[in-house]
């Protein structure tokens, strides 16, 4: 079992960091909605 | 040893973590995954790269707040277009003002002069629009999509600022240059990635629209781009427009100026270019009042394509 803390403990982390990449990627999309000046293509 | 189980162990956390986000992702948001399906150069003047997408696929839209919308079946928007050899086509080209990836696929002008001839008819319309094409981009589009199709009318909207960026220096020789995919193997391999994950293609597209410039005093910049005169490259290159596709060629205005559309008026009759216009470039008929069309006003453009389309079909058939 031990062995398998590293990796446990690494997933948690990099998930907990993707996560808050994602909320904050979410969060600038709602800030900017409505927005006249963003015509995206993609 | 350890150290080497260590490495092994972090690089397949971060791989697991990556897969669960993704179908987080999915299951969540479910944020669409890139739709370009390729990079062309030779679509657009002066050698701009032009994005082609894939048929019926989702993208997202900010503009009128977080929307996912749909491409039709030739990866354009609009409604679907019928294919067969006996259809005439209608081409719609502009800016993003005729493109409005906006809007959803049945309320775009083009979809609204489709049912106004009607859904099942011979005529389909095909909307080849593209965001800030210019009368001189228009050349070059036109070259593109009139070796796949052959347009009974060609419909050239004019909307005001987008219509008159064009530089000095006009190229319409454009028999030298190549269509061809992009090259840049690193921006291949990131459209790659992003056309199958939602979330590095949620990533991206924050950063790029975080990265934009939301200066208010572009709205005003392009105000009065709209009210200045027009160029005589913008006429040089709707005269070679003209030239090329003889009475295919017609042209709809919708610029917020009296002044310009009857200079525009006044070139069209000298040229015998069929022309029509109506001042929806304004407040009422645009998102958040200085954006594109809303669906009023791309109702209205419909109504506006539809005159010209009689008035096409009426000279066609006196000739």
């Amino acid at each position: 079992m031990k062995k398998y803390n590293l990796f446990i403990k690494y997933t948690l982390i990099f998930l907990i960091l993707l996560i808050a990449l994602i909320l904050k990627s979410v969060s600038i999309l709602v800030q900017n909605s409505n927005n006249p000046f963003i015509y995206i293509n993609f | 040893m350890v150290y080497l189980r260590n490495i092994i162990s972090i690089i397949l956390a971060l791989i697991v973590s990556l897969i669960i986000s993704e179908i987080l992702m999915r299951l969540t948001i479910n944020h669409p995954v890139s739709n370009i399906s390729k990079r062309m150069y030779g679509m657009l003047s002066d050698n701009k790269e032009t994005e082609l997408y894939y048929p019926n696929s989702r993208y997202w839209t900010i503009e009128d707040g977080y929307k996912i919308n749909v491409t039709n079946n030739l990866g354009l928007t609009g409604n679907n277009v019928i294919l067969n050899d006996t259809c005439k086509y209608i081409f719609i080209i502009g800016s993003s003002y005729a493109e409005s990836r906006i809007t959803r696929k049945d309320s775009v002008a083009s979809s609204i002069l489709q049912s106004k001839i009607g859904n099942d008819s011979k005529y389909q319309v095909i909307n080849i629009g593209y965001s800030g094409l210019t009368p001189h981009d228009a050349i070059y589009r036109l070259n593109y999509y009139t070796k796949i199709f052959k347009p009974e009318l060609i419909i050239y909207l004019m909307e005001g600022s987008t219509s008159k960026r064009i530089g000095k220096n006009i190229l319409l020789d454009f028999s030298n240059i190549n269509i061809e995919t992009e090259k840049l193997l690193l921006r291949k391999y990131t459209d790659k990635i992003r056309a199958y994950s939602s979330l590095l293609n949620l990533l991206i597209n924050s950063y790029v629209v975080s990265q934009k410039n939301t200066d208010p005093f572009i709205g005003d910049k392009r105000n009065m781009i709209d009210t200045m005169d027009f160029t005589d490259e913008v006429f040089i290159c709707l005269k070679y427009l003209k030239d090329t596709y003889n009475n295919e060629f017609t042209i709809a205005s919708i610029i917020n100026s009296e002044k310009l559309n009857k200079q525009l008026k006044d070139f069209c009759n000298l040229n015998s270019i069929i022309m029509e216009y109506e001042i929806l470039n304004k407040k009422e008929y645009k998102l958040n009042d200085i954006g594109h069309l809303n669906n009023k006003g791309n109702f209205l453009l419909g109504e506006l394509y539809f005159n010209i389309f009689i008035k096409h079909t009426e000279r066609h058939e006196k000739i």
